[in-house]
């Protein structure tokens, strides 16, 4: 019962969205008008001019990340005597 | 190995959009369907990566490298979402002894 439920609903959701993108037309084809777009170089001066404090806080994020994964999956003390 | 290129160059957008929203679907779908936590988790990578993918689609259609960096953002969430998803995991199945998710449904023991 659940499961049909489950496929009923992911269903609906992709028709919903096919259905929605049938409204939209062909599009342009996906051309890379800039060549140096993808490159290393040019994505790491994005990445560390405009998007500088950005980075520093994801970086917070993966030390709290670690930290509570740490926390979560060691073993309780009390428990190890068991 | 030319007209590979040639070909790739040639799709357009809607179809990346279309791509995208299969896996995405497929995602959700997961989900809802599978019991066990660890495939749950398979399928939220599996929209993460979907809309990465858009992303990335969508950057270099309008020749913004703004998208891509999101990526990397996006990328870098996930996989703190997964440490401690993992975590939790490894947390349930000492108590548990299993990974269902079924056996959750009071969250307490």
């Amino acid at each position: 019962m659940v499961k049909i439920a489950a496929v009923l609903g992911g269903g609906c959701l992709l028709v919903v969205l096919v259905g929605c993108l049938k409204q939209v037309g062909v599009a342009d084809p996906v051309l890379l008008k800039d060549p140096g777009l993808g490159l290393v170089q040019n994505l790491g001066k994005v990445l560390f001019n405009e998007f500088l404090l950005p980075f520093e806080i994801s970086s917070l994020l993966l030390l709290s990340a670690m930290v509570g994964a740490v926390l979560l999956a060691t073993k309780d003390p009390k428990q190890k005597s068991v | 190995m030319e007209s590979l290129t040639n070909t790739i160059k040639s799709v357009p957008l809607n179809h990346y959009i279309l791509l995208c929203s299969i896996i995405f679907s497929i995602g959700v779908m997961g989900v809802l369907l599978r019991r066990n936590a660890i495939i749950i988790f398979m399928s939220v990578e599996l929209m993460l990566n979907s809309v990465n993918l858009l992303l990335t689609a969508f950057s270099v259609y309008h020749g913004d490298a703004s998208g891509q960096v999101f990526v990397f953002f996006v990328m870098a969430l996930a996989a703190a979402e997964v440490a401690v998803g993992l975590a939790i995991i490894v947390m349930i199945y000492r108590n548990t002894n299993s990974v269902d998710t079924n056996v959750l449904n009071r969250l307490k023991w």
